[in-house]
């Protein structure tokens, strides 16, 4: 048995060497060979569109494209068949595949949901061909690109990502966003704990939350930067309603591209966050990766 | 720079002590008018002290005061204590503060509040990092970094404390690196026991033998540093053996553990990098002090706990935001505990148990140049793995005191003193240091390691353990027997390490 002084010290100096050990960003650009681009127009419309896409997506140059059209298939089986025989390394789409759902904001297709959790390639979704009223920055370039997660110390893949489809000399947002309600929740728990010091807890936990993807924000800023790659980045880390947070700033920056994670482990459902953004952002390309 | 183990111990049961206080209080009383000799009588009194503060069921500081308390009143009772045996009569100060030796007491102070505020400072953090990043995260050299730095740690720090910062980065590390955090937290609590070793201050028993032997602290540094050397690298491959450490086998396993640990930043646990640089410098003035104390005009008239104490003010001056935090860090149980001891001893002195004492350890240790210190070395390092050390080293310092003083008044039959009264002081000091290792309740720093090692999942059991420390603990002891003669035999050892007043 160590006494209570005894642990204490030791979760005191194994806090600061905890803090101390700086969450690293290591940059490798995922190799992108070959793109499908996946339509329900027909052919000369999907060869249209499929011309728009590359126009948008000027970053993947070099890139061996395919196209699939509405006669290539019709249920989701067919879809998924010919997509694995493409083996893409990444899949361009949008909502509501053979369906007029579009025309209906609340969610995004059959096809789409089952896309996007069966294939291990990312999926980038474009606003419906047939879509009005898009804003003017939307489908031009991948100038200012953006790239959100809960927790974004550590991703290193969706930072990758992110960097790979920024247009040289774009912009890259690193944005993150803190739940002010769950730490509402542990705040009220550690205010009812007669041992814990319910300011000093308040005060540190938040200013940790906050100082952690800023740092990693700064590793990446430094890397890209050591590296040489021409892309600037920008920090925007915040706490408060998570959603409403990542509408500001989406709305705010005019961002051509938001990059985020629709996977999470071996779940099914989709990423709440993705989910939600994807179902509300129908005119904003999505890079779900 | 303490073994304090009062910390491990449980609460007492007071209506138990208050029961044994009675019984013993009565029993000595007792035997006393009815004319027992006194030595008999405060010789079962040190022995029922002693023999509870092995068993840790009470504070040991509350365990000394009761009997050093228990022992004063008895011994003014039957008119055993004047006041001019101890203490200064001019300022008629009580007999029993002339028997507390205010040096060790001082140093232990000093040095608790000027270490305490170091490390507020970030500097043992900021080189623990430091060593972490040098070993590229590969197991083997990681083990020789934290041992190394575990070594140095102890001798400055108390050894718990050391335990306790080099364990909690191993703990971190490890889990980062992916590796079992057992062989490397084992090897650390041995490692504090050498690092203990190292100076006049590494360790209380140190302090104790040290001042009573009047070893300088360069000499001491001169003495025990090349063996401290010798057992590392010994103990160090030793632990490579037991636990089959093997180096990481490709070029990309090295990479990957090199990045995980250049991703610590050693900056990042200095709060105040002028407070950081500011406490480095004093640290290493006071290390100096210690070192060239001797040589230092005014300084020099007064002990060492002086230059301890100069530390722990300048600390305190230069950081004002939490002085009554600091001061709480100070190990008053331990201040407590040597009031207690020192009283107890004193006492023990007077009534002529220590005499008592000396008399019968006299025949192994004169019993020849090679087996006297031997036996001391290996009976002390002994008793030591079994309970505490500071006790012990207090005791056997008193009866060397009082060998060394028969030997320079020219008394009979301590002439064996002159010829190797000198390496006894030593085997006292490698025993008390090494004896810790033995057992996994030998030293507070091992107890801590495998606490530590339990909160990470990993049990270690009293014998899985011992097998362990009593390997390391028989080579250290064979090391520390080769070394002490082969330092006598080059004069590394001077023969008279006190001269009578």
């Amino acid at each position: 048995m160590v006494s209570n002084g005894h642990v204490s010290s030791l979760d005191r100096f194994a806090s600061v060497f905890n803090a101390a050990d700086k969450v690293a960003f290591n940059l490798a650009l995922p190799a992108i060979d070959k793109a499908l681009v996946v339509t329900d127009l027909a052919e000369p419309t999907a060869k249209s569109y499929l011309n728009a896409v590359k126009n948008f997506l000027g970053v993947l140059d070099g890139v061996h494209w395919s196209l699939l059209h509405g006669s290539d298939f019709r249920t989701v089986k067919e879809l998924l068949e010919r997509v694995e025989e493409h083996q893409p390394d990444v899949l361009i789409t949008y909502r509501h595949l053979h369906s007029e759902a579009w025309r209906w904001p609340y969610s995004l297709g059959e096809h789409l949901d089952v896309l996007i959790q069966v294939v291990a390639a990312p999926v980038i979704v474009l606003p419906h061909p047939d879509e009005e009223g898009m804003p003017e920055h939307t489908l031009g370039n991948t100038d200012l690109v953006m790239s959100i997660s809960p927790h974004l110390k550590g991703d290193d893949r969706l930072v990758n990502y992110a960097v790979l489809f920024t247009r040289p000399d774009g912009l890259l947002l690193l944005a993150h966003v803190e739940d002010d309600r769950v730490l509402g929740r542990y705040m009220e728990a550690i205010a009812k704990i007669p041992q814990i010091d319910t300011d000093t807890a308040h005060k540190e936990i938040r200013r940790q939350l906050l100082k952690e993807p800023g740092e990693y924000m700064d590793a990446c800023q430094a890397v890209l930067a050591a590296e040489g790659l021409p892309v600037r980045t920008e920090k925007l880390v915040a706490i408060g309603h998570r959603l409403e947070q990542f509408r500001v700033m989406i709305e705010k920056h005019k961002v051509n591209l938001l990059v985020l994670h629709a996977r999470s482990g071996d779940q099914r459902a989709m990423e709440s966050l993705a989910y939600t953004l994807a179902v509300e952002y129908r005119n904003l390309p999505l890079l779900l990766v | 720079m303490s073994e304090d183990k009062s910390k491990t111990a449980k609460h007492h049961n007071p209506l138990h002590v208050t029961i044994v206080v009675t019984v013993v209080t009565a029993v000595c009383a007792s035997m006393l008018v009815q004319g027992v000799p006194e030595k008999y009588v405060f010789g079962l009194l040190l022995a029922v002290t002693l023999g509870m503060l092995a068993l840790e069921k009470v504070n040991k500081a509350i365990l000394v005061l009761l009997g050093s308390g228990l022992a004063l009143l008895l011994a003014i009772w039957k008119g055993l204590l004047k006041q001019s045996d101890h203490g200064d009569s001019a300022h008629s100060l009580p007999v029993y503060i002339g028997m507390i030796d205010w040096g060790t007491i001082g140093i232990i102070i000093g040095s608790t509040i000027f270490v305490e505020l170091i490390s507020r400072g970030g500097l043992f953090t900021w080189v623990a990092v430091k060593i972490l990043k040098v070993s590229r995260g590969d197991p083997f050299r990681l083990m020789i970094c934290f041992s190394g730095l575990t070594v140095v740690f102890s001798a400055f720090l108390n050894n718990v404390t050391a335990m306790i910062i080099v364990g909690s980065l191993t703990i971190v590390s490890c889990r980062k690196l992916q590796l079992s955090a057992v062989p490397f937290l084992l090897t650390e609590g041995i490692f504090t026991n050498i690092g203990g070793l190292l100076t006049l201050i590494s360790s209380i028993p140190n302090i104790i033998v040290g001042s009573a032997a009047s070893i300088p602290y360069v000499q001491f540094l001169i003495i025990s540093g090349p063996y401290c050397l010798v057992a590392f690298f010994a103990t160090i491959y030793l632990a490579r053996f037991i636990f089959k450490l093997k180096p990481l086998g490709t070029d990309d396993k090295r990479a990957e553990a090199k990045a995980k640990v250049d991703s610590f930043d050693e900056w990042e646990t200095v709060k105040d990098r002028k407070f950081f640089y500011l406490s480095a410098g004093v640290l290493g003035a006071i290390i100096l002090g210690f070192a060239f104390h001797s040589s230092i005009p005014i300084l020099n008239k007064m002990g060492l706990e002086v230059v301890a104490l100069i530390g722990a003010t300048v600390m305190l001056v230069i950081y004002p935001t939490d002085v009554e935090g600091v001061l709480n860090e100070v190990e008053w149980t331990l201040v407590l505990f040597f009031v207690g001891l020192f009283t107890l001893l004193g006492v023990m002195e007077h009534t002529g148990v220590l005499t008592m004492i000396g008399d019968t350890l006299k025949s192994p240790l004169s019993s020849g140049p090679v087996q006297g210190p031997v036996a001391m070395l290996w009976s002390s390092a002994f008793f030591s793995g079994l309970t505490d050390n500071i006790p012990l080293a207090a005791v056997l310092a008193k009866v060397m005191n009082g060998f060394q003083e028969n030997f320079q008044n020219g008394v009979v039959g301590y002439e064996w003193f002159g010829e190797y009264g000198h390496l006894s002081w030593w085997a006292l000091i490698f025993g008390a240091g090494l004896g810790g290792n033995l057992t996994p309740i030998g030293s507070a720093s091992t107890v801590v390691a495998i606490s530590i090692l339990k909160r990470e999942g990993h049990k270690i059991t009293f014998m899985q353990y011992v097998k362990i420390g009593a390997v390391v603990v028989l080579v250290q002891l064979v090391l520390a027997s080769a070394y002490l003669f082969a330092a006598d035999k080059f004069g590394i050892i001077p023969k008279v390490l006190k001269t009578l007043p």
